[in-house]
């Protein structure tokens, strides 16, 4: 049971309480659960604490360096990642991609292409 | 089909209404523009607490001012909202306070959707039949781009108008959103504006319905919004017969063989002093005799002096004025656009049935007068008022005392229909005054000039001055002399 529901379960980072409450609503419509870490501390508690969840999407806006750290644990987990990045960023692009992000998406999102993004990325992991 | 003034719904504003030909046509939607403070909400708040008092449902739509500010407003402008609807879409303090800021998503796709089931649900459960949405073009940030944007208007438009609300809808249009998609979407076109001149208002369409053209003045205080519809002489004719009205003096309607026709424009000429108040005032008082209401427009002296002098010289002006059939209204420097001070004339001659207007004097009214066009704007007056029957007069200050002779240093005489004229002449190394007709369009009349005098038994007015030659040049001199 416990497995079934962290297969379901999706870990969102960001700093904007606003943003997580959208994302978390939004990811909750597709039929997900979410698992919300606001601030750096939240997210190393998960990380230590090695809660089970299948996809991690990460808003790095307002996040130190100390980010990609977590960015780069949660890729030594095997745990697909999605980036999600301040408009128009090519560092940010660029040091997603090297910390182990499958995808590197812009914000404002879409959100039809958010859920495919989000589909597609939990296919491709068996 | 043509539709009936009763089918139509009244603006809340009068004058408004008489512009469209008795109010707006129900189930359509109508398109209020203009800058910031020209009016907008004032005219949504009227036109829907119109409604109210008539036991309608009507719903106010806010996606800009919270609901108390609005309740606060109207209240201060003597408007009763209690059964007013209001949905209040309006962000609250919290979404700064609270840092409700959000980029993850655009506003389109986050706030659309919860916006329109609030505005449905509300419409649903209300069927109100008049909808107020203030302002629309805030629609626009829901869209994702412009035709998303028409696409939800119309929609939306339509959503209203299919179950019969009449919709007002604002727009802020800037050089850098312009609303001209609006203004083809809309049924009807209300345009506000604020310039040099005052406030005025134009209707820039409506569909179905004809409606009278121009730029109207308007005026927004603590009573509201009010407009004054541009004066069409030609939509105002009352049957009346034009007899002629006596001025009391048998030397003078001698002069005028018989007296001034009514629905005649007569222009009293003379300079400064001469006398051509007190002369138009003696007119007055012989038709408060007949019972007939009389009104004049100072724009230059004070009403007090004007009772005063009357006192002096047995026209009893102060009890004219109790008995009603005398009104003397001053009128204030800039007080009036000409529209403004035609609906103020309008209400003495339809309400009150005034059969004599005097307007003291016409430099007085170009000068006082905030507006374009004054000359066409006196004309327009002058005509509507001979169309209603009324005797008008109407004073010509004339610069010269004597010397080379002028009825109006102004280009209007085309206005006049009679012209009598008084003169400063100096005869024998004394300062006197004569009197004179010029021009009178309905009859013949009295070519020779009679000695005019002012006393305290009142206008005096002498024999005809057939022994004096040369007086127009204000230097006559005796015949057989």
């Amino acid at each position: 049971m416990a497995e079934r529901a962290a297969a379901d379960r999706l870990l969102i980072v960001g700093s904007n309480i606003r943003n997580q409450e959208l994302l978390a609503a939004f990811i909750e419509r597709l039929g997900y659960t979410t698992l919300r870490a606001d601030t750096l501390d939240a997210l190393t508690q998960i990380l230590d604490a090695a809660q089970p969840f299948r996809f991690a999407l990460v808003d790095v806006t307002g996040f130190d360096l100390a980010i990609w750290e977590c960015c780069a644990r949660l890729h030594a987990r095997d745990i697909p990642l999605l980036i999600i990045s301040p408009r128009q960023s090519v560092a940010v692009r660029r040091l997603g991609y090297a910390h182990g992000a499958q995808a590197v998406m812009e914000k404002p999102l879409i959100m039809r292409e958010l859920a495919d993004a989000i589909h597609n990325l939990l296919q491709a992991v068996p | 089909m043509k539709t009936s003034i009763r089918d139509r719904l009244s603006t809340g504003v009068v004058g408004l209404d008489e512009i469209l030909y008795g109010g707006l046509l129900p189930g359509r939607a109508y398109l209020v523009r203009g800058g910031p403070g020209t009016g907008k909400t004032t005219l949504g708040l009227h036109f829907l607490a119109a409604g109210a008092r008539r036991g309608e449902q009507v719903l106010f739509i806010s996606l800009e001012e919270d609901e108390t500010r609005l309740r606060t407003d109207a209240a201060h402008i003597g408007l009763d909202l209690t059964h007013v609807n209001f949905l209040d879409l309006s962000p609250e303090s919290g979404y700064f306070a609270e840092v409700q800021a959000y980029d993850i998503f655009t506003p389109a796709e986050v706030e659309r959707e919860p916006i329109t089931n609030r505005i449905t649900e509300a419409v649903e459960r209300l069927a109100p039949t008049r909808v107020f949405l203030d302002p629309l073009t805030q629609f626009r940030y829901l869209a994702t781009d412009v035709f998303q944007f028409r696409k939800q208007v119309l929609s939306f438009l339509r959503f209203l108008t299919e179950r019969n609300a009449t919709v007002l809808f604002t727009s802020e249009n800037s050089a850098i959103t312009p609303d001209d998609d609006l203004q083809f979407m809309a049924d009807g076109i209300i345009d506000l504006a604020f310039d040099q001149y005052g406030r005025n208002l134009t209707i820039a369409k409506l569909r179905g319905s004809d409606f009278i053209s121009g730029s109207h003045s308007m005026k927004l205080d603590d009573s509201g919004m009010a407009v004054f519809p541009i004066l069409a002489p030609q939509r105002h004719r009352v049957a009346f017969n034009p007899e002629r009205i006596r001025s009391g003096l048998p030397e003078l309607d001698k002069l005028l063989h018989g007296g001034l026709e009514r629905g005649t424009v007569t222009f009293l000429s003379g300079p400064t002093g001469a006398g051509k108040t007190t002369l138009g005032l003696q007119f007055m008082k012989e038709g408060a005799l007949r019972g007939e209401r009389s009104v004049l427009f100072t724009l230059e002296e004070d009403v007090d002096i004007i009772l005063q002098r009357g006192e002096t010289i047995q026209i009893d002006a102060r009890a004219m004025t109790a008995q009603g059939t005398l009104v003397i209204e001053k009128i204030e420097p800039l007080q009036f656009t000409p529209d403004e001070f035609a609906q103020r004339v309008r209400q003495e001659v339809e309400q009150k049935h005034a059969r004599i207007v005097m307007i003291d004097s016409v430099s007085g009214y170009r000068l006082s007068m905030r507006g374009r066009d004054l000359v066409s704007q006196l004309h327009a007056l002058t005509k509507y008022l001979q169309n209603m029957g009324v005797a008008v007069l109407l004073t010509v200050e004339t610069a010269q005392l004597t010397g080379d002779f002028r009825v109006t240093e102004q280009e209007i005489s085309y206005l006049a229909d009679n012209i009598i004229f008084l003169r400063y002449l100096e005869i024998d190394g004394e300062l006197r005054k004569a009197i004179g007709v010029l021009k009178k369009r309905l009859s013949d009349f009295e070519k020779t000039l009679r000695e005019f005098a002012i006393t305290s038994d009142g206008i005096r007015i002498g024999p005809p001055l057939t022994d004096l030659r040369g007086i127009l040049t204000g230097t006559p001199s005796w015949i057989d002399k």
